[in-house]
């Protein structure tokens, strides 16, 4: 029931990532299972590195019930990500008077019930300081430094205290809420609307709103790679540009204005996706690691010759558009 | 949130078990310091009917979750939206650790807010933050800490919360389009600042009389409600300065674990004075089944309280079980005593 009603909420396709973990399993064999989920959160832009990933997942391992694995928690790890983006898009448009306004409504609104959802995946002896320091990782924002899990414990253990009267755990969720989001939702209100509004019309006094991150969805680059690999027929311009625009368009949005160094890492990264899945098993001679670096290096010539670094969503479609069609159109022909 | 310069003022009251009570007041113009003063007593007046319904013979926990009225203003010749038009009390009551705490606010703004989000801030974040704080305090034995501050603190947080949620647009929640049959109607009247109330339900005999007592606090709580909140709500918009204003009970919920009761009301006003009916709803169930949802309860009472309407034929329509030939005066202790020992007697 839970589980449903977080489903409506904040939908992940959990169909789709679990194939994208099958195809990382498929990939990596060699890897064990914890290594291959830690690689599966990283190719869903968790933002930190494996190595991190795999020590939270295996402190958090042994905490789980028994009805829950290990994928499950990083299913909740990618949806929580999405909450932080519909939470982040929030915040920046609400203007509150105090910090302490913005904390409350945020964990209102968007923690405490998924606090209650996300517990279920944990033994009761969860301490309260383990679901404080959880939720630092896993609400973390992605271009935030690296994680230190003993240390953010250690932090956490001084500050939040699990109170147990006459041999039962009270409830002290909201506490661990606030001691847990206290300084991304201060970050997060501080920053509040970018210094570099643009008003677009002066006599409208028209606001743009910051970039509010979401994923890119490159269903037609992989139907059109996968429509090469068994037809062998040549791909139309046309075929090109359109498959580059839906991939683009379901990114930026019109009037919003984004920063190239906060996306970049995974456009490659999605990119890079994309035209891996759509390859058939005989055509995958190359590893996604290798064609995300080609990809990179191509990124990084254009980033050199980048005369801004923050535009307007249509801006960066115009720009970015001929490079990932040349770098297409160019795989294809390699193939 | 409000818009700018709108006008609005905000209680937030805690008691504990010790029916101690602290508040914390928002208001959006200013008032003479001995006014201030006097407002500590009116949350006692406004939780007293929270504690009656504690004490109810029937052992249920009981509690008032809102009550919602519009505003009507004694001259009309000032329009202004920003305005106040709307006033509303709402109450979370706890049981924790084997004592009760009640939280309660009241809020008068130019909006008809929704007051389900706010009841819910209050009652799934507000509420449970005062009291998991003092848990974690009363734990660490830290001497340091000052009760008084830190529920304080609290109030004028979640005082804050509340105020960001003001002038929110309303949104319509599943509970409206619930079906719902009426067990009873009370009709009020006040005309030359003399108040006449009435209520009409079951007959004595009428097996349902019996089992709607199964759904409802009582039929002397439900009767008692009305008047009284209208009454306090007025003494404090003159409180708050506010005298050319006078409160017109919309909506009442009253709940206890899984039973809901609602108290829906409207109004008509010439120049003698005012009429209201309303009615007291409960969720169908097997014995008391009319389906029909909240919208058309209000349908139903504004033509009701058209002048050509026949009353008598009106409440059959409604529920044919209620009497529309006998009223239970609801004027004066007497009449209430007389209820509880009829119409609350489960043995008769």
């Amino acid at each position: 029931m839970e589980e449903m009603q977080f489903n409506k909420l904040y939908n992940i396709d959990k169909e789709r990532l679990h194939s994208n973990f099958q195809r990382i399993q498929n990939l990596n064999k060699d890897l064990n299972s914890k290594e291959i989920i830690a690689k599966f959160l990283y190719t869903q832009s968790i933002g930190i590195s494996t190595d991190q990933i795999s020590e939270i997942l295996t402190y958090f391992q042994k905490k789980l019930t028994k009805d829950n694995e290990l994928l499950d928690f990083a299913f909740e790890w990618i949806r929580a990500n999405k909450i932080r983006l519909e939470y982040k898009k929030y915040i920046t448009l609400n203007d509150y008077q105090a910090y302490t306004t913005a904390l409350d409504d945020a964990i209102f609104l968007f923690f405490l019930k998924y606090d209650e959802f996300l517990r279920l995946l944990f033994l009761s002896t969860l301490e309260e300081y383990e679901f404080s320091t959880l939720y630092q990782i896993i609400f973390n924002p992605k271009q935030s430094e690296s994680v230190n899990l003993t240390e953010l414990l250690e932090k956490n253990k001084a500050k939040v205290q699990t109170i147990i009267i006459d041999g039962e755990k009270i409830d002290t969720k909201i506490y661990t809420l606030r001691e847990g989001l206290s300084d991304m939702i201060r970050n997060d209100y501080n920053e509040g609307i970018p210094s570099d509004i643009k008003i677009l019309d002066s006599e409208k006094q028209l606001v743009i709103n910051d970039a509010i991150e979401k994923d890119f969805d490159g269903t037609m680059v992989e139907r059109l790679i996968k429509f090469y690999c068994f037809q062998r027929r040549k791909i139309d311009k046309k075929e090109f540009t359109m498959a580059i625009n839906q991939f683009l368009s379901s990114y930026f949005e019109f009037g919003v204005f984004y920063d190239f160094n906060k996306f970049k890492e995974k456009l490659v990264s999605s990119f890079a996706d994309y035209i891996y899945s759509g390859l058939t098993e005989n055509y995958k001679v190359q590893s996604i690691e290798s064609l995300q670096n080609e990809l990179n290096l191509v990124i990084e010539e254009f980033e050199k010759n980048l005369k801004q670094i923050r535009l307007k969503g249509k801006a960066w479609i115009e720009d970015i558009k001929p490079i990932l069609q040349n770098f297409i159109e160019k795989f294809i022909e390699h193939l | 949130m409000l818009r700018k310069g709108s006008e609005f003022l905000l209680g937030l009251f805690f008691s504990d078990e010790q029916t101690i009570i602290y508040d914390h007041i928002k208001l959006s113009y200013d008032l003479p310091k001995e006014t201030v003063r006097e407002l500590k007593s009116m949350s006692f007046k406004f939780l007293g009917p929270l504690f009656m319904t504690r004490s109810l013979n029937n052992q249920s926990q009981w509690k008032i979750e809102y009550i919602e009225t519009s505003l009507t203003p004694q001259s009309r010749t000032k329009v202004d939206e920003t305005l106040m038009q709307s006033f509303t009390c709402l109450n979370t009551l706890k049981k924790t650790a084997g004592y009760i705490t009640s939280l309660f606010t009241f809020i008068g703004s130019p909006y008809t807010e929704d007051i389900k989000i706010i009841y819910e801030k209050l009652d799934k974040y507000i509420h449970p933050s005062i009291i998991q704080g003092k848990l974690i305090a009363q734990t660490n034995y830290d001497v340091n800490f000052n009760l008084d501050l830190f529920i304080e603190d609290e109030l004028k947080r979640g005082a804050d919360l509340i105020e960001h949620t003001l002038g929110s647009p309303r949104k319509i929640y599943w509970e409206e389009k619930m079906a719902y049959s009426t067990v009873g109607i009370i009709k009020r009247t006040k005309k030359d600042g003399l108040l006449e109330s009435d209520l009409y339900t079951f007959d004595l005999d009428d097996p349902l009389r019996k089992e709607a007592l199964d759904h409802i606090p009582s039929y002397y709580f439900m009767g008692i409600l009305p008047d009284y909140y209208e009454k306090r709500m007025n003494e404090t918009l003159s409180l708050f300065g506010k005298d050319g204003l006078y409160s017109n009970i919309i909506k009442i919920k009253v709940s206890s674990q899984n039973r809901v009761v609602i108290y829906m009301e409207e109004l008509v006003t010439d120049a003698d004075g005012k009429t209201s009916l309303g009615l007291i709803l409960i969720p169908d169930n097997e014995k008391v089944k009319e389906s029909r949802d909240l919208f058309f309860y209000k349908k139903k009472l504004l033509s009701m309280l058209n002048k050509n309407s026949d009353f008598e034929r009106s409440v059959i329509e409604l529920n044919s079980r209620i009497n529309p030939f006998e009223n239970w005066n609801l004027n004066s202790d007497e009449s209430f005593q007389n209820i509880e020992r009829s119409l609350d007697n489960k043995l008769l």
